[in-house]
């Protein structure tokens, strides 16, 4: 079960993650705390909407204006919204963000999960991340937050006291 | 000149310890190669031929006399006592070890400097005309605006990691000189009929594998917008640039692909969103960044000094030289701007010793309120010398070697490290520089032949400029052999154009006998005041081509 950096630890994360790759059949899901591709969202939104456990998957090169043209203001409701980086190189998972937090409101838990550095957290959270999946072994089996790596991580994300940007 | 306070200082010492850190578990193997690239290189750490290459950023060009002798420190005590001046007012060590890094960027803090984003795919330093604030031709200083992104730039979070790198440059004056065109984003100062200031955006330009022009997506853009409007490109840019193949990443692909109307249409409906928000400069911000950029105190202006200098000038036919060449007009009467040459004979073009950057130091310190400028030509301009200091300043200038009174002739080229240094480069560029400056000694015949620029790149990622330059020089490898392709017709100033290959390729031992005779064609045909690009223009290429081949033939 991967695990999460969030508010300073690492939790287990109660999140299932459904296949991007096809279609499923959403309205037979089963129950619990479970994170729609876009796709799904676009294909069933009323449906999921009444569903308080559905959160939304999304690819770096998903558009967001899609989702918003079904969902309009409905989108701040969403309980949880995961942004897939397929390489660490890849930054348009910032600007995703960026624009989920700052112009459609979105406030639930946005979280940075595939590839991404420890070096990143400071960036991924001025840009309005709040939770991180790190693949690093070391860092998933500590719950306390009291090894080197887990140190490391806390550390990269307060890297600066300072910015000069007055919006993020 | 821009000056840091205790927020900047805090920014910077924040870096150092960050960048530390991740030298640190890189060589205790925390974080691989692949992890540390990108870090490394946005603090400007290459890993080169022969040894890591540190690139020291030079906002917009302008350099103190402390900061030049910090770097003339940092050269002896880190590296083999030199640097070299890149074509985007950066200066690069050659043989840095990458464990003392950290100590250099930490040395450069302490005066105010660092290497944040000098490479990397990432907002590079922002570059500007080398007369800023000094041209009698200037619209508006362009340094403020530059300081401004300069600071919304650096560590912005959003753009750490865009498909390519991302090159700004702001110009202020009528004619351009930083090439504005030739950049992903360029800015240019201009008033409207009523005065008000504005500013037109380019976007699009860029040298490398495939040369373009810039096209204009805003022809006034209020300033106030600047920073939400440049947000609103990148934002574009970063999430529709390609990622697939970094030879079509860079943001001139996608204009190209979508066309600059679309672009532009795209950019609009994103600054929608971000128009007015809290990134929007206020006048109190702008009033505040002009403030570092004041006149300096110049004398009032006495004409019996000038007269006096026209009659040494008249005397002395070396210093008449100089002055023709080396020294530009200032907005001040009674000031010059002088270029001290880094291109004597026998040095690769832009090298400067440590005690060469310490002389320079002391002479701006003396002559020219304490300031430097390095530019896109790799020179280095004093902008305010008075010009009664003129004759006096000469003489230091030859003791070290600086007033090689060739400004804008053939043989101030602009060339990059090429293959002796860089391991991208398909071929040597400096040597190849050397070999020309042999052949055109004759300092009359080059005052002759007037401006012209002529710029070598030993790779197509074109760091020489050679697209841009009225005759440009391109190394290329055929079977593991170096050839040298010449390109004729480029420009980078206001008609910005970009050269066309002249024919096949060249070996190295003919290049200067090549160059020759283009300048021989130049030289037969032009009428009285030509310019080498003019009568290019008025030729066509077919001519040069015709004559150069035939002969070969």
């Amino acid at each position: 079960m991967p695990k999460l950096l969030k508010n300073g630890i690492q939790i287990q994360d109660i999140w299932r993650t459904l296949s991007a790759d096809k279609s499923n059949d959403v309205t037979s899901t089963p129950a619990g705390p479970t994170l729609f591709p876009l796709r799904d969202w676009l294909d069933n939104h009323k449906f999921l909407l009444k569903r308080p456990d559905s959160g939304l998957w999304l690819n770096n090169d998903d558009e967001p204006d899609d989702l918003i043209s079904k969902l309009g203001n409905d989108i701040a409701k969403l309980p949880c919204i995961a942004i897939y980086f397929p390489a660490f190189t890849d930054g348009r998972g910032f600007s995703l963000a960026k624009i989920l937090r700052g112009r459609y409101h979105y406030r639930g838990e946005l979280r940075a999960v595939g590839s991404i550095l420890v070096d990143q957290l400071y960036y991924l959270k001025r840009c309005g991340f709040d939770a991180y999946e790190i693949d690093n072994n070391e860092i998933n089996d500590d719950k306390i937050g009291d090894s080197s790596a887990m140190n490391t991580a806390l550390h990269c994300l307060k890297s600066f006291s300072i910015q000069y940007q007055a919006d993020s | 000149m821009y000056l840091y306070n205790d927020q900047d200082k805090t920014l910077l010492r924040e870096r150092v310890a960050q960048f530390r850190n991740q030298t640190q578990r890189y060589l205790a193997g925390e974080l691989n190669d692949e992890e540390f690239l990108p870090l490394r290189l946005q603090n400007g750490l290459y890993v080169q031929r022969l040894a890591p290459m540190l690139r020291i950023n030079i906002p917009y060009g302008m350099v103190s006399s402390a900061q030049l002798r910090k770097l003339a420190h940092i050269t002896r005590k880190y590296d083999k006592g030199y640097a070299h001046f890149t074509t985007r007012q950066n200066i690069q060590l050659n043989w840095p070890q990458l464990s003392e890094v950290p100590d250099i960027l930490a040395e450069l803090a302490d005066v105010e400097m660092h290497a944040i984003q000098s490479s990397g795919n990432c907002i590079r330093n922002i570059t500007s005309d080398e007369y800023a604030g000094i041209s009698p031709d200037e619209i508006e200083d362009p340094r403020p605006w530059c300081e401004l992104i300069r600071q919304w730039s650096t560590l912005h979070p959003e753009f750490a990691f865009l498909p390519r790198k991302f090159k700004i440059a702001v110009s202020g004056s009528h004619s351009d000189r930083a090439a504005t065109q030739v950049h992903d984003i360029g800015l240019q100062l201009i008033k409207n009929t009523e005065g008000k200031l504005g500013i037109k955006v380019l976007v699009g330009g860029g040298l490398g594998r495939t040369p373009v022009i810039g096209q204009v997506i805003n022809e006034f853009l209020e300033p106030q917008h600047l920073l939400t409007y440049l947000e609103a490109i990148l934002r574009i840019y970063n999430l529709y640039g390609r990622r697939d193949n970094k030879y079509k990443a860079r943001i001139k692909i996608l204009l190209k692909a979508w066309g600059a109307e679309v672009f532009a249409q795209k950019v609009a409906e994103e600054w929608q969103h971000l128009k007015g928000g809290a990134n929007t400069l206020s006048d109190e911000d702008i009033a505040h960044h002009k403030t570092f950029f004041n006149t300096p105190d110049y004398e009032p202006f006495d004409s019996s000094m000038s007269t006096a200098v026209k009659k040494i000038a008249h005397a002395d036919k070396a210093f008449n030289k100089w002055l023709q060449r080396n020294v530009s007009a200032h907005r001040v009467p009674g000031y010059k701007a002088v270029s001290l040459s880094l291109k004597p004979p026998g040095v690769a073009p832009g090298d400067a010793t440590d005690q060469q950057l310490e002389a320079i130091a002391d002479l701006a310190e003396r002559y020219s309120f304490g300031e430097a400028r390095v530019i896109h030509h790799q020179n280095v301009v004093l902008g305010d010398v008075k010009q009664s200091a003129l004759y006096e300043l000469w003489r230091e200038l030859k003791t070290h070697g600086f007033a090689t009174p060739t400004i804008g002739t053939l043989t101030d080229m602009i060339c990059c490290p090429g293959g002796d240094f860089c391991s991208l480069a398909n071929a040597k560029s400096i040597p190849v520089a050397e070999a020309i400056q042999r052949h055109f000694d004759d300092l009359d015949y080059l005052y002759d032949l007037g401006d012209l620029s002529l710029n070598i790149s030993g790779c197509m990622n074109a760091c020489g400029h050679h697209h841009v330059g009225n005759i440009g020089i391109l190394g290329v490898d055929k079977k593991g052999e170096e050839f040298y392709q010449i390109q004729l017709g480029g420009d980078s100033g206001s008609q910005a154009a970009l050269g066309k290959v002249l024919g096949p390729s060249f070996y190295a031992q003919d290049i200067p006998v090549i160059i020759d005779k283009i300048i021989q064609i130049y030289v037969k045909y032009r009428h009285d005041g030509e310019s080498f690009i003019e009568v290019y223009r008025r030729l066509g290429m077919q001519h040069f081509k015709d004559s150069i081949y035939a002969k070969a033939a």
